[in-house]
């Protein structure tokens, strides 16, 4: 019998939650925060996000059917809990931006002169002028390599709209990283 | 061209490192978090209960005082007027002694007969008799020995060795709703680090 299997049939009893609970999150935890922290850009925010899916989980597997992998599953309640820690998120980097807290990435330079790791940090702040569903699209698809088809059916959409969302999610990002970080010779 | 740059940020994007430092801090929130029911209702239970005994006993004691006192008075009151009226002091000393003389009749009354055995059978000899029926792998036995020590002895020494024992000797016997039921406790912790790792591993397997 799969632990998975033995979990449900515990929250049913409400029995013994809590050290099953304790089991996933040490098996998947990693891959829950490393998609928060790709998704939001803050480590701290997605901190709460990753919590805010293992405190949220004992009910949302009531709704699981074992027809994607328990990982799979756990990305989709991220994502559904993520919308509200995005608008956070982007409220305080706008926030620091207007006080000049958050240093700016040099714009009008070549690409060459980008530091090691700067490009990622440009993009990660350019999410923010995404919206949700290509913010999650664009970091499902290409950040985090999946395909179209296993997010359409992680996010319960079709195929096309997630292959639309990640064009349109493309087609921005390429603008905004014109604008702030100059065109590659 | 725009595009590798779009694909340069992503590849970088990919490769930042994950800050995981915070997730043992997570875990340990996640803990107390999600409390079975049980044990809450047993965490609020408990208490009130424990209250409601010791103000049991407190009345308890108090009724046992107040009587006896109210009953020396009658009795001091009742020899008082004895002597009052049967002035001979030959007619006060049984009277006075008349409790005594009462307690000893009661005891005796509760002393068996005999020949008859009618005292509770020895709890060590009733887990030490189903461990043998287990042992001999007659389940069935060893569960009823065991549930009477257990319906008899709650608060025996052996009660988390016999709790075990009935367990085992239901998954034997294949009975693994009941099985469950006994293990979970166990699994829980709520008899500490006592076979907790069995019963897991066992509820894992049923």
């Amino acid at each position: 019998m799969s632990n998975l299997v033995l979990l449900e049939r515990r929250v049913d009893e409400h029995e013994e939650v809590p050290e099953s609970l304790v089991d996933i999150y040490r098996a998947h935890h990693a891959h829950v925060r490393a998609f928060a922290q790709r998704l939001l850009g803050c480590p701290a925010q997605a901190e709460d996000l990753v919590h805010d899916v293992f405190v949220a989980l004992p009910r949302a597997l009531t709704k699981f059917r074992g027809e994607s992998s328990l990982r799979t599953f756990l990305i989709a309640v991220a994502v559904r809990h993520a919308q509200q820690h995005i608008r956070a998120v982007s409220r305080r980097r706008a926030a620091e931006r207007r006080l000049a807290l958050e240093p700016q990435p040099s714009s009008g330079t070549p690409d060459a002169t980008f530091e090691q790791g700067e490009l990622g940090q440009i993009l990660s702040m350019a999410l923010d002028e995404l919206p949700v569903d290509q913010r999650v699209a664009f970091v499902l698809c290409e950040v985090e390599e999946r395909t179209s088809v296993e997010v359409a059916e992680m996010l319960g959409e079709s195929d096309g709209t997630i292959r639309g969302r990640v064009f349109h999610a493309k087609k921005k990002l390429r603008t905004i990283l014109e604008r702030r970080g100059g065109k590659q010779p | 061209m725009t595009t590798d740059l779009l694909s340069m940020a992503t590849r970088e994007l990919r490769a930042r490192p994950i800050d995981s430092d915070r997730a043992l801090l997570t875990l340990a929130k996640l803990r107390p978090a999600r409390q079975p029911r049980a044990r809450r209702l047993v965490a609020l239970v408990i208490p009130i209960a424990a209250t409601l005994v010791a103000l049991g006993a407190w009345a308890g004691a108090a009724h046992e005082r107040h009587r006896a006192s109210l009953e020396s008075t009658h009795t001091e009151e009742r020899v008082v007027a004895h002597k009052k009226t049967l002035a001979p002091p030959l007619y006060t000393a049984p009277i006075v002694q008349t409790p005594k003389v009462v307690v000893v009749v009661a005891a005796a009354t509760t002393e068996p007969p005999r020949g008859i055995t009618t005292s509770a059978p020895d709890p060590d000899a009733l887990h030490r008799r189903a461990f043998a029926a287990y042992r001999d792998h007659d389940d069935e036995g060893a569960i009823a020995a065991w549930d009477k020590y257990l319906e008899t002895n709650p608060m025996g020494r052996f009660v988390p060795e016999a709790r075990w024992g009935r367990a085992a000797a239901l998954v034997r016997l294949g009975r693994n709703a009941e099985a469950r039921e006994a293990l979970v406790p166990f699994a829980r912790g709520d008899l500490g680090a006592y076979r907790r790792d069995e019963a897991k591993a066992l509820l894992e397997r049923l």
